[in-house]
């Protein structure tokens, strides 16, 4: 039948690809294989960011920035890094080594040189001397990247407004909100996950420093939705192959009108695909499969797979 | 448990606190606390599971929040730790420690309790985990299932039968689960470039959700019930990592292990409707009917993965980074024997004991980005691929429990499992240019997915476009459009593969193995042609520091157009009437439209007062068709042209239905310091509408000849009524305070939430209660025994008004 020769070619397509990827990765191994393991420090180039830096040099004297700061500096205090930098002195000084060289800002205390005038990725270049890796790894090629947001867009440096990871808002979702603001009427729906309960948020599901299709936190979809979802995992016996392919053919995960997240009334969302005849070909009102109670989920309950013998209906 | 849990984090606070703070601190130890206890008081007229659905909201004291902060910043480590609701169900416990540059460990807690309803009932008692018994069954007399046998006062007889035994045994359930996630990670960072990490995840769930025990063919000689499915879940998770960041050179190594494991394999649950004779494990009616019905519940299962990304920081700002995973994820529990009834059939035997179910994926992904003078280049190639190694083997059909008791197995369901599996791989390049204050940008991708055992390949072309300006410095602009086209390479015969015996053998040309499964002319919008234009523009701006506005709009619409046109689809099995054409309008998903837009400004005039306004919409359309017509004529549909339930060549049996989903959420929060850093008044609106609108036209609303159906005839259905949620939330806080580091804090909330849906009432003209039963009966035709839905009680949160007040003291040092 035509669909197993398509598996002959599916398995040589497969290797092919997977092929290719492994020799790259190996070479990109291979040639750095012999680099010496680098200081974490990446000092950034200051006049390569802004030529107003040229001939300035460090002040690296704290006291002198909070003689004008004292109400930024105190409120810098009480946060991580003014927590850290009294422990660990970076090589630029505390203050310089995000502000860069102030002695020219001393003589002549403009704003030519502050962090706002640079462009997002120049601004990221500052933070990434010392937080590049970990869930940063791909943040040089993700969306947010790209499309212009910097680390200050969503962290406050200077002030603690949350109570983790500096943001610029009280919370997550506040944060993400200033430019996904048409998530939170999806979040507001009735069946929604506990994201303004505050059990859940946007970072349980995406990781925004990342370059994953979605942001997610993992590779894929569902990958991110198993996390913690694992009863839905299977794999089972009698698959349900679109929900094995993605959770978001039947699910709106930021929030629906229609219970269980789904992205319509249980009947007419399996209708959208089931077409079989007899009971299932329309939502007729004198079966229990009709829109009543759980629609077609009233016999049908395992929709995301059954480990039955006779499961093929996901009816047992 | 929860109250050894809850005392243990209680003796922590109480004697952490005083031990954070010696007598006599070094210098170099700052030390930061609070701690607020209060007394809590809610009203909730309805009690309606709705307001504490994802809440832990009791009477009496509770501990909103507990913070400790210590840091030493001679040697570096600190020590955090900070509780919310700390001895409730949905409490947030975080914990962080370690010594700066060196290690950190991370421990949180979090506690997710989902309450379904308060109002459940349940018949059952729960003997056993797993095992649901009824204290006694229904004595029916009317032991009829079959559709020729209905007749009125036998049915009515039955009726009352029910609603007394209902009367008489229904008693309150709780229908909710607690979950608890718990993480714990410790990493190190001895050497300065290289990183080192553990973490631990756990994760348990337990309680009851609404399930269902449908017993019997399918309907109308279904007995169903709605009845507390056990959760007992636990999954536990161990990540391995580690990470190089060179000054050129990254990479990134991680393992993980998952297990999930389910303490209770199956549900047996006992059938209410029938009474067996002493012994025995079935009663007759006009067929026979199980006592007990049987099934799996989510079997226990294993995944790795591990993963490897690679990255080069190459010159001219360029970079090229690589990542590759796999994953193997198996299960293979025992499985059940075809039927509770097992030694009453011809074939009981298993091709197989065990599911055997295995799942492999592999990715990989490769990227180029440089950025050479205003120029921003990046493309990228991605693959993932499923691999399905589940045996395939064939299996017998058994319907339900009691399907079919004299040996044999419907010779129309004889089936084989179908591993499905894919491969996808989509590549791309984006390019963006910066000419004065403006960002151009543009970008192709292609998407192919190959598969097996579905409906079709898909292969897409993506374009983009857009553009980012900032015109001036408190302005930013930017807007981007997508066009998709997705061609789908449609097999609608793939489903032939799950069936397993010949022609002969069926006797039955209907049969789908040799006729077809799926009406032709429907098409899987997941695997349909589509062309998808999307566009968004967003405007941010901030005039001055002490404001800032910002709006979006963004606006989706998919056509799923599959240019679907009449086919014979007997023709290619020379089966049957081969000339018969469908009507060659496609079924299923045809039109998606999702308008999105948002408004947010924020005015912070003086570091006193602040205030903040938002205003969402999100509305969704969408449109489907479908058909009705009988399986049983697939091969001869002129035979029943002119009959109510026609043939599958028959435009006038098609059906429309258009969909109208709209949420408006608004709302506006305000802080006041009355007296700047001591009395501070917060206040804060929010109301959410939504709407659900389902506009219902052809057969249902008709008959096929244009007689308008009667409102309870069996195929009828018509435009429901608009399904309305709204939720008013006021919150209004005053903190004031009394003596250095002692703070009082006054809350008080108001909710009301109003819901109005259709498919959760009793009192629409096709809906029969009784007792707690729903039936939907066609009386217009015959009286028939099987449309029954047992029900919990109640399915929803019914609406409610609640007040929620604390009184609480803050201590801060």
């Amino acid at each position: 039948m035509g669909r197993k020769l398509r598996t002959s070619r599916y398995e040589t397509r497969k290797g092919w690809m997977l092929g290719r990827f492994v020799i790259l990765a190996a070479v990109l191994a291979a040639g750095r294989a012999t680099s010496a393991l680098a200081a974490e420090e990446k000092p950034v180039g200051w006049v390569a960011l802004n030529q107003a830096f040229s001939g300035a040099t460090l002040v690296n004297d704290p006291e002198t920035c909070r003689a004008c700061h004292e109400d930024t500096m105190t409120a810098y205090e009480e946060t991580m890094h003014g927590k850290a930098f009294k422990f660990v002195s970076p090589s630029q000084g505390e203050c310089e080594s995000c502000h860069g060289p102030r002695s020219k800002h001393v003589e002549n205390p403009t704003g030519e040189l502050a962090l706002k005038n640079l462009k997002p990725a120049q601004q990221s270049a500052v933070c990434l001397q010392c937080h590049e890796g970990g869930a940063r790894f791909g943040w040089k090629a993700g969306a947010h990247r790209i499309n212009d947001v910097s680390c200050i867009s969503c962290h406050s440096v200077m002030e603690n407004k949350s109570e983790r990871a500096l943001l610029a808002k009280a919370s997550v979702p506040q944060t993400c909100f200033q430019c996904h603001g048409q998530v939170r009427a999806e979040i507001t729906k009735t069946s929604h996950h506990p994201v303004r309960e505050g059990l859940v948020d946007c970072a349980s599901c995406h990781n925004p420093h990342g370059s994953t299709p979605g942001l997610l936190v993992k590779n894929t979809l569902n990958e991110t939705c198993y996390t913690c979802h694992a009863e839905k995992r299977g794999p089972f016996l009698w698959e349900h192959a679109p929900a094995r392919e993605s959770c978001a053919n039947c699910h709106l995960p930021h929030g629906s009108n229609n219970r269980n997240l789904l992205t319509s009334k249980e009947t007419f969302l399996c209708l959208s695909c089931h077409s079989y005849g007899g009971h299932i070909n329309l939502p007729r009102y004198n079966r229990v499969s009709s829109p009543y109670g759980s629609g077609c989920v009233n016999c049908h309950f395992n929709v995301h797979g059954s480990n039955h013998p006779s499961g093929a209906k996901q009816t047992r | 448990m929860h109250t050894l849990r809850n005392i243990l984090i209680l003796s922590f606070v109480l004697l952490a606190l005083p031990a954070a703070v010696p007598a006599q601190q070094p210098p170099s130890v700052i030390v930061h606390s609070s701690i607020s206890l209060g007394g809590r008081r809610i009203n909730n007229d309805t009690d309606s599971s709705k307001l504490t659905e994802y809440r832990d909201l009791r009477d009496g004291a509770f501990l909103p929040w507990v913070s400790l902060n210590v840091f030493d910043s001679g040697t570096g480590r600190f020590f955090e730790f900070t509780g919310t609701n700390a001895i409730f169900d949905d409490q947030k416990l975080v914990l962080r420690g370690g010594t700066l540059g060196r290690w950190t460990l991370r421990a949180n807690w979090t506690g997710v309790p989902h309450n379904f309803s308060n109002k459940a009932q349940t018949p059952y008692e729960r003997s056993a985990p797993g095992l649901l018994e009824a204290p006694a069954t229904i004595p029916i007399t009317f032991k009829k299932l079959a559709t020729a046998a209905a007749d009125a006062p036998g049915v009515l007889a039955s009726d009352q039968l029910i609603a007394d035994y209902q009367a008489a045994y229904l008693r309150p359930t709780t229908l909710r689960t607690e979950s608890g996630v718990g993480h714990i990670a410790l990493e190190s960072a001895g050497l300065r470039a290289f990183r080192v990490g553990i973490a631990y995840d756990r994760r348990k769930k337990e309680g009851l959700k609404a399930g269902f025990g449908p017993i019997g063919d399918r309907p109308p000689r279904t007995l169903n019930i709605q009845l507390t499915e056990p959760v007992d879940y636990r999954t536990n998770d161990l990540t391995l990592s580690a990470e190089h960041v060179g000054r050129r050179f990254r990479a990134q190594f991680s393992y993980l292990l998952s297990d999930f494991a389910n303490q209770i394999d199956t549900l047996l649950w006992e059938n209410v409707f029938v009474t067996p004779a002493a012994g025995a494990t079935f009663d007759t009616w006009d067929r026979s009917v199980s006592a007990f019905g049987r099934r799996p519940l989510p079997p226990d299962n294993r995944y790795h993965n591990v993963s490897v990304s690679l990255a080069v920081e190459l010159p001219a700002d360029s970079r090229l980074s690589t990542t590759f995973a796999y994953g193997r994820l198996g299960q293979d529990e025992v499985l059940l024997p075809y039927s509770y009834n097992l030694d009453v059939l011809a074939n009981p035997a298993l091709p197989r004991a065990t599911a055997k179910a295995q799942v492999e994926t592999q990715q990989a992904f490769v990227e180029y980005v440089i950025n050479p003078a205003r120029l921003n280049l990046r493309t990228w190639a991605r693959y993932y691929g499923l691999d399905n190694n589940t045996p395939q083997s064939n299996w017998q059909y058994v319907t339900s429990d009691t399907s079919n008791l004299n040996g044999t197995v419907s010779y129309k369901n004889k089936r084989v499992n179908l591993p499905y599996a894919s491969d996808r791989f989509d590549t791309g390049l984006d390019a963006a240019y910066q000419i004065g204050r403006s960002t151009f940008s543009a970008g192709y991708e292609r998407e192919f997915i190959w598969r097996n055992f579905r409906d079709a390949d898909t292969a897409e072309d993506r374009l983009t476009v857009s553009w980012r300006a900032r015109p001036v410095a408190w302005a930013n602009l930017r807007a981007r459009y997508v066009f998709g086209s997705r061609d789908g390479d449609l097999e609608p015969f793939a489903n032939r593969q799950s069936y397993w015996y010949t022609l002969a053998e069926a006797n039955d040309a209907d049969n789908p193995a040799f006729s077809f499964t799926n009406h032709p002319d429907m098409v899987r919008y997941d695997v349909a042609d589509r062309r998808r234009h999307q566009g968004e523009f967003t405007l941010t701006l901030t005039p001055r520091d002490i404001v800032s506005i910002a709006a979006t709009v963004r606006y989706q619409t998919d056509d799923f157009d599959s240019g679907v046109v009449p086919r014979s689809p007997l023709a290619e099995t020379g089966i049957g009437e081969v000339t018969a054409m469908t009507p060659g309008d496609q079924l299923g998903l045809l039109e998606d439209t999702r308008l999105r837009y948002s408004f947010d400004a924020s005015y912070m005039p003086v570091e006193r007062f602040s205030v903040n306004a938002f205003l969402s919409m999100d509305n969704g359309t969408s449109f489907q068709r479908g058909i009705a017509f009988d399986e049983n004529f697939k091969t001869n549909p002129s035979a029943i042209a002119t009959v109510e339930a026609g043939p599958w060549t028959r435009k006038s049996s098609q059906w429309t239905a258009g969909f109208d989903d709209k949420n408006w959420t608004v709302g506006f929060s305000s802080t006041i310091g009355i007296v700047p850093d001591r009395v501070i008044l917060d206040a804060g609106y929010t109301v959410s509408f939504g709407d659900v609108d389902i506009t219902y036209a052809g057969y249902g609303v008709t008959n096929f000849d244009g007689t308008p159906f009667p409102p309870n005839r069996q195929y009828a259905f018509s435009s429901p009524p608009t399904v309305n949620q709204d939720l008013h939330a006021v919150n209004v806080g005053l903190q004031l305070p009394l003596v250095e580091h002692l703070t009082l804090a006054l809350n008080y909330s108001y909710e009301r939430f109003r819901l109005d849906d259709w498919q959760q009432s009793t009192t629409q003209p096709w809906v029969e209660p009784v007792g707690s039963e729903f039936l939907l009966r066609d009386t217009s035709r015959d009286w028939r025994w099987g449309n029954r839905l047992f029900n919990l009680g109640s399915f929803l949160a019914p609406s409610y008004d609640a007040h929620i007040a604390y009184v609480a003291f803050n201590y801060r040092f």
